[in-house]
């Protein structure tokens, strides 16, 4: 439920335009607009996603897990939402998070997500690292 | 001496009446736009363009009010801007300003900013149009 005095017609309105923004690149006003929708709106997931997407456009990758676990906490089965956390997770290094969620979209069959974050992982050597922290942590 | 230089090979031949043919067929231009049926598939289905990117930096269009009718674009111009004077005025106000976030607040500010900017410039290109 919007606050108040703005309907949510005019959110609609306002998300419209970030998106526009969004568009054009102008990733900083996109994220203006979106910052402010959320806190008018703060159920709208939308919105929410889409602050999101802005925040690891504008490399604030912790935010973007912020946002994204707001959303995970009011409907834990949003996958596309847990896909893009796993993803913000992968921005951030944190190879457990990143793993955890991708188990939980392979367990509810997602299969959509998994090829692609799968091959990030990889990509950022996420095996490697972890097999190095797994080896150290025999060692202690 | 006659010269015939018509090739026999490249005469064209005469096509035999089709037999669901009349005068009365679609012409060539009224075939193209008559709908094609019977593909057992979508194509843009077949193709995924349908489909959302899975991919944390994507965002797509948001989703309209199903009560939101769709109105014509100067109607459209005019319920944007009273939206942003009547939010701009009320935060202007004391008493509401305390209620609407700060973030609110920057947003209403950068696109009254905006609506100022594009209004000026309208204004000075209708002001060279007149010359």
């Amino acid at each position: 439920m919007p606050e108040m005095s703005w309907t949510e017609e005019e959110i609609y309105l306002l998300a419209e335009r970030g998106y526009a923004f969004y568009q054009q690149g102008q990733y900083q006003e996109a994220g203006i607009i979106f910052s402010a929708l959320v806190s008018l709106d703060p159920l709208n997931v939308y919105c929410r996603i889409a602050l999101s997407a802005l925040c690891m456009l504008l490399g604030d990758a912790q935010r973007a897990v912020n946002e994204l676990s707001i959303v995970l906490q009011q409907n834990p089965a949003h996958h596309e939402a847990r896909a893009r956390r796993c993803e913000a997770y992968c921005a951030l290094r944190n190879w457990k998070e990143s793993q955890d969620d991708l188990e939980i979209l392979r367990r509810n069959g997602q299969n959509q997500y998994i090829p692609r974050i799968a091959a990030r992982l990889r990509a950022a050597g996420a095996n490697a690292e972890m097999k190095v922290a797994t080896s150290s942590a025999r060692t202690r | 001496m006659r010269v015939d230089y018509t090739l026999p090979s490249i005469i064209p031949e005469t096509v035999p009446e089709l037999p669901g043919s009349t005068e009365t067929a679609l012409s060539f231009r009224d075939q193209l736009r008559t709908p094609v049926s019977g593909l057992d598939f979508n194509w843009q289905e077949h193709f995924h363009l349908g489909s959302r990117p899975a991919n944390a930096t994507y965002i797509g269009p948001p989703p309209r009010p199903t009560s939101m009718e769709v109105r014509d674009i100067n109607s459209e111009r005019n319920r944007w801007r009273s939206m942003l004077v009547r939010h701009y005025d009320s935060m202007a106000g004391t008493s509401s300003s305390a209620t609407e976030p700060h973030s609110a607040k920057v947003m209403l500010e950068m696109l009254v900013d905006m609506q100022g900017a594009e209004d000026e410039i309208v204004s000075q290109n209708a002001a060279l149009t007149r010359g």
